[in-house]
């Protein structure tokens, strides 16, 4: 058993009155509830159906849906202008059906990121966005080098998402505020609403 | 209303429920956060992540613990993994010493009271988790225990021993307690 001794209350008693600042949150009425409320219902919107457990956050989902897309593609790419060896194995998205799938997801994501940065006050602040941009560009100028950037209305909505998503990663570490009036409302909302206009409804794995 | 009745008709998807259910509690969680990682941008992710978690899982919480306490062990989960993840990443920039993430600290602290938040810094997880917690936001040892997954008793003991680790590590500064 150990005994407390008087200069050990004494600390116990100092520690307590000086850790009091240490990492201290701000007041309850200073806690950005409404901001965070409104970003937990955009990754919502973006996670799959909820039978899915792994992906519990809309980074994580960004990441997976990029993976699953650059090795889709790739194998894509293979099967489609590479040696055709049969390895026995069910292979590939080489059908265009499999590229409108992938395409079809990759536009959900970038509708959802697009109202994500309506919705973010200081999108150069938020690390969130900026991750989410950089996945959401790969997985773009993937899709512009597939057969999916063949149909050129798809490829001009992609080109667009693509010119703002390299002016969302730009962004990232610039003090000024230059290139703002590029990322202005009025182009996120025709983004957005061209976005909407090529998901099918029923289609993308959201929850509302 | 009640919280079991929210909780029921949140399992049932009804937003309104939801929106009551994270009123009344992301107070505490993104005070726990803060406290953990130090800074207001990770605290609000984590807080954010912890949320999302929450409400995917919603449907397998059986009510076995208070609600309360469900959601701090995931927000003590996604803070540590979080955090974990940021120390790498600034190992790996070679930013500042590894173990202080206290970005929003005022710069203008004393001598004593900076020593005081290095040695906090540099406890081990665990006993640093159980005296913020404890110590700092107020949690009761069974709260704690039950959000880490451990005996009251561990948690008591790990209190003990962080608080021993401290006044070990600040020895040369006794004057300023014991005056």
């Amino acid at each position: 058993m150990v005994r407390m001794t008087h200069n050990d209350e004494r600390f116990d008693a100092w520690l307590h009155d000086t850790s009091a600042d240490y990492n201290a949150p701000p007041p309850n009425a200073q806690i950005p509830r409404e901001e965070m409320w409104q970003r937990i219902a955009v990754a919502r919107s973006s996670l799959p159906a909820p039978r899915s457990r792994f992906l519990a956050s809309r980074i994580w989902l960004a990441a997976a849906a990029g993976v699953v897309l650059a090795v889709g593609i790739g194998i894509g790419r293979l099967s489609d202008g590479g040696p055709q060896v049969d390895s026995g194995v069910t292979s590939a998205p080489d059908s265009p059906q499999a590229y409108d799938v992938a395409t079809t997801r990759h536009l959900t994501s970038a509708e959802a990121f697009v109202t994500a940065v309506r919705l973010s006050a200081n999108t150069q602040g938020d690390s969130v966005i900026r991750r989410w941009a950089r996945d959401l560009l790969t997985d773009t100028r993937l899709l512009l080098d597939s057969p999916a950037g063949n149909d050129v209305p798809r490829r001009t909505l992609l080109e667009d998402l693509e010119l703002l998503l390299v002016q969302m990663v730009e962004l990232e570490g610039a003090r000024d505020d230059s290139n703002r009036p590029l990322l202005d409302k009025t182009h996120q909302d025709q983004l957005l609403t061209r976005l909407r206009a090529n998901v099918p409804a029923g289609a993308p794995p959201a929850r509302s | 209303m009640e919280e079991r009745e929210l909780l029921t008709r949140a399992q049932a998807g009804d937003p309104a429920a939801e929106r009551a259910l994270y009123d009344t509690h992301v107070d505490r969680v993104y005070r726990l956060t803060y406290r953990l990682a130090g800074d207001a941008e990770l605290a609000r992710e984590f807080t954010q992540d912890t949320f999302v978690r929450a409400f995917e899982r919603l449907a397998t919480f059986r009510g076995d613990s208070a609600l309360s306490t469900w959601l701090h062990a995931i927000a003590v989960s996604v803070a540590l993994n979080g955090l974990r993840k940021v120390r790498r990443l600034r190992r790996e920039v070679q930013l500042e010493h590894a173990e202080s993430l206290g970005g929003d600290r005022p710069r203008s602290d004393p001598v004593l009271r900076q020593r005081l938040y290095e040695a906090i810094d540099k406890l081990p997880t665990g006993y640093r988790t159980v005296f913020l917690m404890h110590d700092l936001e107020g949690f009761t040892h069974e709260e704690i225990g039950a959000a880490l997954g451990i005996e009251a008793g561990t948690s008591k003991a790990q209190l003990f021993r962080a608080r021993a680790r401290l006044r070990e590590r600040l020895a040369d500064l006794a004057g300023a307690w014991s005056a």
